[in-house]
């Protein structure tokens, strides 16, 4: 259907500007309190420690200023692999307490069990990784990837290659999306559209539109890479920063806070159950 | 008649900070065999308003007819219906290419739309001859043709499925003095055979100037000029405020008619502007006299 083209706005990222504490905090901060979050609820087994984890997350939420609803609408993205994962738990988890049985298929008390810990556990995960997303644009993102890759650059890590590379692709795929969308509409014009037809005719109409794409995003960066050595650009080795990364007492407040938080929820495995 | 829009308007993005109106409330009519031009600054919705009429966006409100083809009837036209009716050449069409040879790249558009394989043959060779594309770059790799054969290819691919109505995006752009008017000329000369309509957008104003007989232009989304072009490039204040500039004859003999010589301030084209100054000159002469 050629007028079922929908008028797509291009917007990349996540990142949702607001004044908050949790977006001036520093980006490496952050990077490493979330992914200590993360491992944190990787550990949690029971509903109470789950509890815990919603409570923390939708406090760091409030604090960044980000409403709960979008945090969470990034969940709506992944309902049809969430389904699946709790189908999957709950039918194959054996168990003792048989709730309903038909073939090969069982449906056990332990199993509705560890679906529901299965769902509550990838939802947090989604839903609060958004506190690291939304609050932190994707130039800082890259510019503390770099910063921390820096200790391994001893080891042969291009972290600041790394950097520059991400933070490229990244300000292309805008470019990207747009050129893909005027050739999309060229090959419209001429009657090819991938949406409709035989499956050959849609392969065939996927080539047009993958080739010439890829064809130009090549020849584009080759003239960037020509444009950036003309401007001396060797390398990380002995290049400095415009924006300076600062560490601020209160980051290392938020991480202590997380790490007392996450060494909880580590221990909590071995702790009397709470329920 | 070939177009005829009423009312119409499309805005990009939803209800959200990046809502913004490309076009508002364009009404106009375009008669078979006309060609227009359509001019005004970036971001004035030109681009916009083409794509609109060649059914690969969809308006927001208003009615756009193509000949008897309603493209914002509720049911969507059949994009067979819709293809035969207007064809869009996209600014530099020559990205767009991806077959392995010029013929596969010309005969892409009738094997979407299921034409018979001895009539593809039959079509592109005479496409191939119309635009002076020879024999044996057919079987040529499109990405190694010049800049100027590549456009070639790509507007064949087009030209090939013969729409009523033609839509160019910027076609002479990134083209040598030679080039685009020998492409200026190969458009003028396929119109005429194939009786068909073309409506253009471009930057280039003294190639405008000499291609198209009717002028719109468009600023901030809005259609603010619709006229011959000769009176159109008289309307210096709007133009002005639109940021369009005059062609370079134009300003010519405006130039001299400010210093105060007679001579008339028409001229579209640099032969005209050569005439006239001519003619005000041998008039200067027989005043000295």
């Amino acid at each position: 259907m050629l007028m079922a083209a929908k008028k797509r706005q291009i917007r990349f990222g996540a990142y949702y500007p607001a004044e908050s504490p949790v977006h001036s905090l520093d980006p490496r901060a952050k990077i490493i309190a979330m992914l200590l979050f993360l491992t944190g609820i990787l550990f949690v087994e029971s509903y109470a420690w789950f509890a815990a984890v919603y409570a923390f997350g939708l406090l760091a939420l409030r604090l960044a200023r980000i409403p709960a609803g979008k945090a969470f609408g990034a969940v709506r993205g992944l309902v049809v692999l969430l389904i699946f994962t709790a189908l999957i738990n709950a039918f194959f988890t054996r168990g003792e307490m048989v709730l309903w049985q038909y073939g090969a298929l069982t449906l056990t008390l332990e199993g509705l069990h560890r679906s529901a810990l299965m769902l509550l556990r990838l939802v947090a995960m989604v839903a609060f990784s958004g506190l690291l997303t939304f609050t932190t644009t994707p130039i800082a993102l890259s510019d503390a990837l770099e910063s921390l890759g820096r200790p391994l650059a001893r080891f042969g890590f291009p972290a600041h290659e790394f950097a520059m590379m991400m933070t490229i692709a990244l300000r292309f795929i805008p470019v990207l999306l747009e050129e893909a969308d005027k050739i999309m509409k060229a090959q419209r014009s001429r009657g090819g559209d991938w949406r409709e037809g035989s499956l050959t005719r849609r392969m065939k109409g996927i080539i047009a539109v993958v080739v010439p794409l890829l064809f130009n995003a090549l020849k584009r960066a080759d003239d960037l890479a020509i444009a950036m050595e003309a401007r001396g650009y060797i390398g990380g080795k002995g290049r400095i920063s415009l924006r300076e990364l600062r560490w601020r007492p209160v980051d290392t407040a938020v991480l202590l806070v997380v790490l007392v938080f996450v060494a909880l929820l580590v221990a909590s495995r071995w702790l009397p159950p709470l329920w | 008649m070939a177009l005829r829009m009423s009312g119409v308007c499309c805005t990009y993005g939803e209800n959200d900070a990046w809502r913004a109106a490309a076009v508002r409330d364009i009404s106009l009519t375009v008669e078979r065999g006309e060609i227009v031009g359509i001019v005004g600054h970036t971001g004035s919705g030109k681009s916009t308003l083409a794509q609109l009429v060649c059914g690969l966006l969809p308006a927001d409100c208003g009615e756009i007819w193509l000949e008897d083809l309603c493209l914002t009837a509720k049911k969507p036209p059949k994009a067979s219906e819709l293809i035969r009716r207007a064809g869009m050449v996209f600014q530099y069409p020559e990205h767009q290419l991806f077959a392995e040879t010029v013929a596969g790249e010309i005969a892409y558009g009738p094997e979407n739309l299921g034409w018979k394989p001895d009539e593809i043959q039959r079509e592109v060779r005479r496409i191939a001859a119309e635009l002076g594309i020879a024999e044996d770059m057919l079987a040529a790799n499109p990405y190694q043709l010049s800049g100027g054969e590549k456009r070639k290819v790509a507007l064949a691919s087009v030209l090939i499925l013969r729409p009523a109505l033609l839509v160019l995006d910027e076609p002479f752009v990134g083209l040598d003095a030679v080039a685009r008017q020998e492409f200026m000329d190969m458009l003028l000369k396929w119109r005429e055979e194939n009786d068909s309509t073309i409506l253009c957008i471009s930057h280039d104003i003294d190639q405008l100037a000499a291609f198209c007989r009717r002028l719109l232009v468009l600023c901030r989304g809005e259609l603010r000029l619709d006229m011959p072009v000769r009176q159109a490039f008289s309307q210096v204040e709007l133009l002005r405020e639109c940021g369009v500039e005059l062609p370079l004859a134009r300003r010519a003999v405006l130039e001299l008619a400010a210093r105060g010589w007679p001579v008339a301030t028409d001229a579209l084209t640099l032969a005209e502007a050569a005439a006239a100054i001519k003619a005000a000159a041998k008039g200067g002469d027989a005043d000295g006299c």
